[in-house]
């Protein structure tokens, strides 16, 4: 298979401290990829190398055959890479149409803004709540707000970064229909989440990673039965 | 943009009255008049970087000086006309936009004012010492508007308006969206796929442009250009200005800068305390009243007519 996106020894030290340790990993459209591991593994570091709000230190980072190891995040963002963050990362003063706005307005063709508004508004069942600050809303739909500003920019992948922590159950399933949705549409969706029972329903593959280096690579099954991953995370989440 | 009475009348209102000001007022009122208006389109185009863009600059003298520098050598030391001094100005303050921009757009909060603070006092440096050119201390005098008070009273707040009107466009307009967001959450912009700064350098060149603006009406209502306007206290007046009217909304500076001119004018006349004065107001606001008094007179009389909104 054509290789999509991907990372070579991908490499991110604090001080001492090796956050990501020579990481090779690969995204395939299509296919909903989940990371996990335990707290500290270096998952959030890998997604901040990936999508440049950190700089790495060692490796590359190539989307569709081209070298973006050292392009700013807009960059990053206009060839189309997105991404949520662990902690809610919306424009808490404005609107949430507004919010939605911002990024359609980097779209490069500039269809009609009124229309494409409410498309994501409605598709991500915020129609109700387009009028309020995004500060006034419950959590599971700022989380859903954030995706939507994702979308607005029509990513080819997307980084989500515990889209499922702090929601409550309803919210959950309203997520994760539209997580299953974005595979549908064929994109690369990168998922980092502790939620086991979600990662293992949705996921196609699955990444583990554990002090900074990946130790696994497989489909759910396999990882389910490996003896390592089972010693250093599954093990002590029974 | 929607017609909503309650923001047009008291617009409307002050219009009229800026209209006849001139016929009730005398001389030295017309004058001191003039000078409210053109402090508070500096105000105005302060609180665009401020306000909306988040970003403090305490070097706004260097661009109000600037324009008022280069017009006063185009006509006094080159010779040349005046719609050609007018045009050096404004150039002169592009110009200087883009370096200070440059300079300063790479840093934020404290260290973004710092630079611009900085900036603006290397360039009062350069006025005191450069005598035969900017005059030193003593600045350029003896520049002809070529009207009376009260012509160009009209002229200078036609000007006003209409420079007040573009910026209150391009703040409703996506831009203003978009610097709004750069305040609100830089990160997010930029993985909204937007430049984070060359939103800010936009602003940074529209804010100084329009300082610019004020200060050419300035030179040419003094018939002189003072190193006054490019000290660094003189950056000083747009930042109490909007602090005192409030910087969350479009007329806070405006409001503010007629305070504190009038304040000013009338303490000044009878104590020599008007540094004391001005510290108590300032602490008070900044201390009590972040909102300044447009937030005041918002939250504490408008909110109860208006129901139904947001909350
Ligand atoms: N900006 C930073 N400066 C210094 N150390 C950091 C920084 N960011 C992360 N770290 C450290 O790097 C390691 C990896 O952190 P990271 O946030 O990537 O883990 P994670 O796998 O996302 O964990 P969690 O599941 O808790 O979100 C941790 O030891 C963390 O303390
Ligand atoms: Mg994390």
């Amino acid at each position: 298979m054509e290789k999509f996106f991907w990372t070579e020894n991908l490499t991110k030290r604090f001080d001492g401290l090796v956050a990501v340790g020579n990481v090779s990993l690969s995204f395939t459209p299509g296919v909903i990829t989940a990371i996990i591991g335990p707290n500290g593994a270096g998952k959030t570091t890998f997604v901040n190398v990936c999508t440049g709000v950190l700089r790495a230190d060692g490796g590359k980072v190539y989307f569709r055959g081209r070298d973006i190891t050292n392009l700013p995040p807009d960059r990053r963002v206009s060839l189309g890479v997105g991404r949520t963050f662990q902690i809610t990362n919306i424009f808490q003063g404005l609107t949430v149409r507004e919010n939605v706005r911002i990024p359609l307005l980097s779209r490069k063709r500039r269809a009609d803004l009124e229309e494409e508004t409410e498309k994501l508004l409605s598709l991500l069942n915020l129609q109700d709540v387009s009028e309020t600050l995004a500060a006034n809303i419950s959590h599971g739909d700022q989380k859903l707000l954030e995706m939507a500003m994702c979308l607005a920019v029509e990513p080819e992948i997307l980084f989500l970064d515990e889209p499922l922590a702090g929601v409550t159950p309803a919210e959950k399933g309203r997520i994760i229909d539209v997580i299953f949705s974005l595979k549908e549409r064929g994109l690369a969706v990168v998922l980092i989440e502790h939620d086991m029972d979600s990662v293992f329903k949705v996921a196609d593959e699955i990444a583990v990673m554990h002090r900074g280096e990946l130790i696994a690579r497989g489909v759910p099954e396999e990882i389910k039965n490996d003896q390592r991953v089972i010693d250093v995370y599954l093990g002590g989440l029974e | 943009m929607k017609f909503d009475v309650r923001k047009t009348a008291p617009f409307a209102l002050f219009a009229l009255f800026v209209f006849l000001f001139p016929l009730f007022g005398g001389k030295y009122g017309t004058f001191l008049m003039a000078r409210i208006g053109i402090l508070s389109l500096y105000a105005v185009a302060f609180n665009v970087l401020f306000g909306y863009g988040g970003l403090l600059s305490f070097g706004h003298a260097l661009f109000f000086s600037g324009a008022a520098y280069g017009l006063g050598i185009a006509l006094l030391v080159l010779d040349w006309p005046l719609w050609t001094g007018l045009l050096i100005g404004l150039l002169v303050t592009f110009l200087f936009a883009l370096v200070a921009g440059f300079l300063s757009l790479r840093h934020k909060e404290i260290h973004f004012a710092m630079v611009t603070l900085a900036l603006s006092m290397l360039f009062w440096g350069i006025v005191m010492k450069w005598r035969h050119v900017t005059g030193g201390e003593d600045g350029l005098a003896g520049i002809s508007r070529g009207m009376s008070v009260r012509a160009f009273y009209y002229l200078s707040w036609t000007v006003i308006f209409v420079s007040m009107a573009v910026v209150y466009r391009i703040l409703s307009s996506d831009f203003g969206l978009l610097l709004r967001g750069v305040r609100e959450n830089d990160l997010r912009v930029l993985f909204s796929g937007h430049s984070v700064r060359r939103v800010r350098m936009i602003a940074f060149v529209f804010s100084a442009l329009f300082t610019g603006v004020a200060g050419i009406l300035w030179t040419l209502l003094d018939g002189a250009v003072t190193p006054a306007v490019s000290h660094w206290s003189f950056s000083a007046v747009p930042v109490i200005a909007t602090l005192i009217g409030g910087p969350q909304s479009f007329a806070g500076p405006i409001v503010g800068t007629f305070v504190y001119v009038l304040a000013e004018d009338y303490i000044t006349k009878y104590t020599m305390y008007w540094q004391i004065f001005l510290g108590l107001v300032i602490l008070a606001i900044v201390l009590f009243f972040r909102g300044g008094i447009v937030g005041i007179v918002y939250d504490r009389i408008l909110s109860r007519f208006v129901s139904g909104g947001e909350e």
